[in-house]
């Protein structure tokens, strides 16, 4: 058994924190207090091969598979979780999905501008009736000689307002039901009757914009179709599978900023005549931080090497999800409770990571949701089969 | 044109932490990277590259672990990494192993290095002028290859407002401070191409070059660590007090 990130990941991890602790942390603030990302930011990481980490190296990806696009996920999210959010939902779910089931052809069309972020990429599922029930979607696509036309609306989508390519899924036999009746289609957003609503005002993540999307009989051409024409459920549950690793990793670093902002605090605050480090209510909030975050740690690197490894990896990757989130935001707020004060101003970086943290317990499958995929996972290794 | 890049590797300084009580520098954590200012010359030479047709070599002499640096500056552009293995950080003997090495790969126009070094405070830049022969022009901020020589800019002036360029003709070694250019970031893809290349560090052993362990005795001998006495605080001063001064 070996421990030991390969040497290439290492320099990678080194790259990639040099970048966030130099470009991404200084902004972090403004981030949050703008509600906007620069785009020159996005096109710089692009440069870097930051948005297309995963991918190989044909499709213009950096091909550093699961475990590079952890480690991203990781140090991004400990800089700042509205950048990684925006490259989570891009890379993650977006982009993956395609890279999952889309044709070659397709690939070629795409990957190698959205790799390099000239293209940035959203992944549209939920609807006003269709979040953790996400078989009750409605978006119809309608054949009509060589093209598709989709009708309908998507909520909550994350880059909503800034995507490019957006891989919907939407009804193509509502006689199936989203169960062998949906497929996948990517739509640009400068076709006629796409339009996108106003970007939502969050409680956290404020420069990760999302919005709702409306396709008003919006053609699609059939070589957009990704993947099989009614299998579009299949590639949107698998790519949401393998997204939770990432979100593991991402959760992972805002609680190891978290803890390390919290080792510094007690390095230098003073309480009672001496450093409150000295103080054993202080050390075990510490110690129960560091023992949890290195549990997730083990997981989440543990599930990476499963991806990359083609094994089985969906029950671990419910726990990724499962685990990283709660961890994070039991994290945090530990780490408010040791900056006292301090951990409630909107000038010291603690309260925008404890509203950050919130959504990671609900975004790309509700914890309520995970705890059903770990569970029938479960069951099915003693042959049970439960249906949601 | 070709152009050596002689780069180190230190202790990153914020895994250290110095007890002046106990007469020592603690090691916390025992993690190396790239000196800075090493970086930023690398960064010139890369610089020089994209405009012209050189041929951008790094160098480094150290236990195995140097290779990282090397394989760093590879991912970042560098054409071509030498890793001398050899245990020493006496200067002396760096810069005759430098020299030796210029010579061994058939010469070399251009050397740029850091100014001086994180740990040591130490720059290579005189003596490796000295032993080459070469034109020597310190603590560039800029440097440029215009035909057959070498421009850099320098900050004259502590407070910053008074730049000058200086020229000399070509070899020449120049050195770059830490206020030089900001390193590049390298590729993702490329750090991982280049750490997967078994042959991206060449390894020239010394009996290549000519020497032999007994020809690495240290110049320097070091006999211990002392530090400075503390400093006292000063005084806080209002701006009134300031004001009766001037007047």
């Amino acid at each position: 058994m070996d421990y030991d990130l390969p040497p290439e990941y290492n320099a990678l991890r080194r790259m990639i924190r040099e970048f966030c602790e130099e470009e991404i942390k200084p902004l972090a603030h403004h981030i949050d207090e703008s509600g906007v990302v620069e785009s020159d930011l996005l096109r710089r990481m692009g440069a870097l091969g930051f948005l297309g980490v995963p991918f190989p190296r044909e499709y213009g990806g950096m091909g550093a598979g699961e475990l590079g696009y952890c480690i991203m996920m990781e140090e991004l999210n400990r800089a700042s979780p509205s950048v990684a959010t925006i490259i989570g939902a891009h890379i993650g779910i977006g982009v993956m999905s395609m890279y999952l089931d889309g044709s070659k052809a397709l690939k070629d069309k795409y990957m190698p501008d959205l790799c390099s972020g000239k293209m940035i990429c959203a992944f549209a599922l939920t609807e006003s009736n269709a979040g953790s029930d996400a078989a009750a979607i409605q978006l119809r696509a309608t054949l009509e000689g060589d093209s598709y036309f989709l009708d309908g609306q998507k909520m909550w989508i994350t880059n909503g307002p800034i995507a490019d390519v957006i891989n919907v899924l939407a009804i193509t036999d509502p006689s199936l039901g989203a169960r062998g009746g949906a497929t996948v289609f990517a739509v640009e957003s400068k076709w006629e009757g796409y339009s996108t609503g106003k970007p939502e005002r969050k409680m956290g993540l404020h420069g990760s914009p999302t919005s709702l999307l409306n396709f008003d009989s919006v053609r699609v051409p059939k070589e957009n179709v990704v993947g099989q024409i009614g299998l579009g459920f299949v590639t949107f549950m698998k790519t949401l599978d393998i997204g939770r690793v990432s979100l593991g990793a991402a959760t992972l670093g805002g609680a190891q900023a978290a803890l390390e902002m919290c080792v510094r605090w007690a390095r230098t605050r003073q309480q009672f005549g001496r450093q409150i480090a000295h103080m054993q209510s202080i050390q075990f909030m510490i110690a129960d931080m560091a023992a949890e975050i290195e549990a997730l740690r083990a997981l989440v690197y543990r599930t990476a090497w499963l991806v990359d490894n083609g094994r089985p990896f969906t029950k671990e990757a419910g726990m990724c999800k499962l685990l990283g989130s709660e961890t994070a935001s039991r994290c945090i707020d530990r780490a408010v409770q040791i900056h006292g004060a301090l951990g409630l101003s909107r000038d010291f970086p603690l309260e925008r990571a404890f509203r950050d943290a919130r959504i990671s317990e609900i975004f790309e499958g509700t914890n309520e949701i995970q705890r059903l995929v770990i569970a029938s996972e479960l069951m099915q290794e003693v042959g049970v089969r439960l249906r949601p | 044109m070709r152009i050596l890049i002689p780069i180190k590797q230190i202790l990153h300084p914020a895994g250290m932490t110095v007890n002046r009580k106990a007469g020592k520098v603690f090691v916390n954590r025992e993690e190396y990277v790239t000196n800075p200012a090493g970086k930023r010359a690398l960064e010139a030479a890369l610089r020089i590259k994209d405009g012209t047709d050189a041929d951008v070599i790094v160098a480094a002499i150290g236990p195995t672990r140097t290779a990282d640096a090397l394989l760093e500056a590879r991912a970042m552009g560098a054409d071509r990494a030498i890793l001398i293995p050899a245990d020493t950080t006496d200067e002396a003997l760096i810069v005759r192993l430098l020299a030796t090495l210029c010579e061994h790969i058939g010469g070399v126009d251009l050397l740029i290095t850091g100014d001086s070094a994180l740990d040591t405070g130490i720059s290579l830049g005189p003596r490796l002028s000295e032993a080459l022969n070469f034109a020597y022009l310190g603590s560039a901020v800029q440097c440029v290859v215009e035909g057959s020589a070498v421009r850099i800019v320098r900050r004259d002036d502590p407070a910053g407002r008074l730049y000058n360029a200086y020229e000399a003709a070509l070899p020449a070694v120049v050195t770059v401070t830490r206020a030089g250019s900001a390193p590049r970031y390298p590729h993702g893809g490329k750090i991982i191409t280049t750490y997967r290349d078994a042959n991206a560090v060449e390894t020239i052993p010394l009996s290549d070059l000519g020497l032999s362990e007994s020809d690495l005795q240290p110049v320097a001998v070091e006999r211990g660590q002392s530090f400075p006495p503390e400093r006292e605080f000063g005084r806080q001063v209002s701006v009134e007090e300031i004001a009766s001064w001037i007047r």
